[in-house]
């Protein structure tokens, strides 16, 4: 059950991919195996967690084999040093014009305060050098121009029938309705430039080091 | 302008306060006798079409067809709408109710199971009823879909299995019967269709092995008249289509409203999914009357016909719709008709005295059939049914359609129905024990649907209108996110509806033009009705978690406010 309905996301061995990695003592919205059991069933509202059909018996197989998991919580030794990651994020990488994290840096990326407990290192390492490799439809961008000649860029926030909603790299906020675009177009690429040939692999590794280390429990403060 | 009504009387507009005092004196000699003339008699819901200021059933008539004549609001004026009240309800299950207006009182439900009436003119509340003991487990929302009203008596099904009487000037409780077992997965959540003195109510419960059925029970008593069992068991016709013992846990729900034709006595009732869904290993054979339409005599409940769309159903495509009945010219004579678009992607023209399949053809795209054979039965592809590893098939489990009502207007000659094109599922089996109580569902169905969001969507959902002897498209209203919206028609020429998105959308009925659209703020999961207030008509749509209702921009007078 968990091949064919769960690993496609969080991976074959619960180490995350597009969906958090479970390899983790504690998930951020399951505390309990109540609430791990309501969300296998149900889903989470608002992202790609689907609710799934269990009965008793499969629900409980389930929440033991996510557990399982935990304890094989990740504690890989990762090569870099999150220390001079954080500071590449900062400063010469430019992560941060783009992409925040507690509260500081740029917004038109995801915020990745909790980089580390959603994601895999592999995965981030990915998104690194080849962020196009697999761009979540959450993240794609929209370009538009409107009658009046304006070009829009940014990141998909909203689409209607009627009304779209982005955020607009230099604009911020913007809500425009479909009748005053003279073209249209949802980019499913990422928005992100790959930094494969940009940063060494040394920098790379110290970014996935950082990065790996946010949001897990093992480094909260 | 403000009036003065009281329950059972005819609106009273009043502008003086000397003719306010009188009015208030009259309705208050006159209150003594609303108890006696807020009657909604059997002879009214024949006639209901006759009535077009009141909403006296779940689908405006018993025809089916969710259309009203009154035209007050029209093509040339939909534009001047304004919002004359909103209620909130204080649940957050989805809000699928259709409400009735009789005789100057709005009653509807909240889910799960809290029946109120309400002042249609004001938006406020006369009283409520709060039906306890509804935590039995339902596969897709603790939600019920509206009431049904005859004489001074409400009926609505309940969650927990049970079907329950009020009295609709009180809310008081006049009888209420067990009707199924909620423990093993009975549920009632369709509004109850009242035919002569019976009321009839189906079961849901497909998702938890039920063996379902429909019941009457007489109006006054609640002494249960006849059931039938829309899983065949020994001794119906069509046992044979269940091998072995499948049939004790076949499914066969009911969770959506049937119609009523009076001069053939016959109702009609759409049934749900075979169970388990998505694995047909442990129930080969057709299994009727799975995915059917079932023509009863309406006294006493025997089969006439039945005309099933989906065979041995593996995609959970429960055959619910509302049956829209109409009288028209096919092919050089006139006919009694059905009219149908199915969740699996086809629609369907049947003769609704015999059943005979009459014409068809798919209003979708779909993958899993090469189209209808002469009797109507689908020619299905090979390797489309759930596997292990899954199978992509077009629509979604979800369907090409759904419970959503459809519409049809005879001042157009339309029928319009909402749909999503382009959904897919990635359905798997697995093999499921049944177990009383749980889920009995044999696999799953990941739902591609029309979701900007979070999916690639190459999908969208839309207001198809078709032809209703053909189903030829003639227009379709394409909209972006998906619609689980129903719709009504009106003799002012519109096509009212709203959809996930939360609008209120006023359409042109003949070209499918948008003539307004008003933001609701939430999804819209039923749909709207119209009828006719103290100042004019009305128009009545849930979204999110509330009812709202638009008229017409009133003149104001001098000194009015």
């Amino acid at each position: 059950m968990y091949r064919n309905h769960c690993a496609h996301c969080h991976g074959e061995k619960g180490q995350g991919g597009r969906g958090p990695s479970l390899r983790t003592r504690r998930l951020r919205q399951a505390d309990s195996d109540e609430d791990l059991a309501r969300i296998i069933k149900s889903g989470i509202p608002g992202s790609i967690m689907p609710s799934n059909y269990y009965d008793e018996k499969q629900l409980g197989l389930m929440v033991a084999y996510v557990r399982a998991f935990g304890a094989q919580s990740e504690q890989a030794v990762l090569a870099g040093d999150a220390t001079s990651g954080e500071a590449l994020f900062f400063d010469d990488g430019g992560c941060g014009q783009c992409h925040m994290v507690g509260g500081k840096g740029g917004r038109t990326g995801p915020d990745l305060s909790e980089a580390g407990a959603v994601r895999s290192a592999a995965h981030l390492r990915e998104s690194i050098v080849d962020p196009g490799a697999e761009v979540e439809p959450r993240l794609y961008a929209v370009r538009a121009v409107t009658k009046a000649g304006e070009k829009l860029y940014g990141r998909r926030l909203n689409i209607g029938t009627f009304t779209v909603q982005l955020l607009d790299a230099s604009r911020g906020l913007v809500s425009v309705a479909k009748s005053d675009l003279e073209s249209f177009e949802i980019v499913k690429e990422s928005m992100m430039p790959p930094y494969s040939g940009v940063l060494s692999t040394g920098q790379v590794d110290d970014l996935v080091a950082y990065l790996a280390s946010l949001g897990r429990e093992e480094s909260s403060k | 302008m403000t009036s003065l009504r009281a329950v059972g009387l005819r609106v009273v507009p009043i502008r003086s306060v000397a003719i306010r005092l009188a009015a208030i004196r009259l309705a208050a000699c006159c209150l003594a006798l609303t108890a006696a003339s807020a009657q909604v008699s059997y002879e009214r819901l024949l006639n209901a079409d006759d009535e077009p200021g009141q909403w006296l059933t779940y689908s405006g008539a018993y025809n089916g067809h969710r259309f009203s004549s009154l035209e007050e609001i029209h093509r040339g004026n939909v534009d001047q709408l304004e919002l004359k009240w909103v209620f909130q309800t204080k649940s957050l299950e989805k809000f699928e109710v259709t409400p009735l207006v009789a005789d100057g009182v709005m009653y509807f439900t909240q889910a799960p199971n809290t029946a109120i009436a309400i002042d249609p003119a004001t938006g406020r509340e006369f009283w409520r009823y709060e039906h306890q003991g509804t935590e039995a487990p339902v596969c897709c929302g603790r939600v019920n879909r509206g009431l049904a009203i005859l004489g001074e008596t409400l009926y609505m099904g309940t969650i927990d299995g049970k079907l329950v009487a009020l009295d609709a000037a009180s809310g008081n409780v006049r009888w209420q019967v067990q009707a199924a077992d909620p423990g093993q997965g009975y549920a009632l959540t369709h509004a109850p269709l009242v035919i002569k003195d019976k009321v009839l109510v189906g079961m849901a419960g497909g998702e938890f092995g039920i063996r379902g059925y429909l019941d009457a029970y007489d109006a006054e008593t609640g002494e249960r008249a006849w059931r039938f069992h829309t899983v065949a068991g020994p001794g119906q016709p069509g046992h044979e289509t269940w091998e072995g013992d499948s049939w004790k846990h076949g499914g066969g729900s009911i969770w959506v409203t049937g119609s009523y034709d009076p001069e053939l006595n016959l109702t009609y009732w759409g049934i749900g999914n075979p169970a388990p869904d998505w694995n047909g290993d442990v129930r080969k054979g057709d299994n009727l009357y799975t995915e059917s339409v079932i023509a009863l005599d309406a006294d006493s409940g025997k089969l006439k016909w039945h005309f099933q769309f989906t065979p041995h159903d593996v995609w959970d495509w429960d055959s619910v719709q509302v049956p829209v009945l109409a009288d028209l010219d096919f092919k050089g004579k006139p006919r009694k008709l059905v009219l149908w678009a199915n969740r699996n992607g086809f629609y369907y023209v049947l003769d609704r005295e015999t059943g005979e399949y009459l014409a068809g053809r798919q209003f979708t795209y779909q993958n899993w059939a090469k189209g209808l054979d002469e009797a109507g039965r689908p020619m299905r592809i090979p390797g489309m049914e759930p596997s292990a590893a899954g199978i992509k098939v077009f629509p979604a489990a979800t369907g090409a359609t759904n419970w959503y009502s459809p519409s049809y207007s005879p001042r157009s000659g339309l029928f319009y129905v909402s749909a999503w094109e382009y959904s897919y599922g990635i359905f798997r089996k697995w093999k499921s024990r049944y177990e009383p109580g749980q889920p009995y569902i044999g696999g799953t169905a990941t739902p591609w649907v029309p979701d900007p969001i979070n999916h690639e969507d190459p999908g969208h959902s839309a207001v198809l209108a078709l032809d209703p002897l053909t189903g030829e498209r003639k227009w379709e209203f394409s909209m972006t996110a998906a619609t689980e919206s129903g719709i009504l028609t009106t003799g002012g020429d519109l096509v009212l509806t709203g959809a996930k998105e939360g609008y209120l959308l006023a359409l042109d009925a003949a070209t499918g033009e948008l003539l307004l659209r008003k933001n609701l703020g939430g999804p819209v999961y039923a749909a709207p009705i119209t009828y006719k207030g103290a100042d004019g008509q009305l128009i009545t749509i849930p979204a999110g978690n509330a009812l709202f209702t638009f008229g017409l921009r009133e003149e104001k007078e001098e000194g009015e406010r």
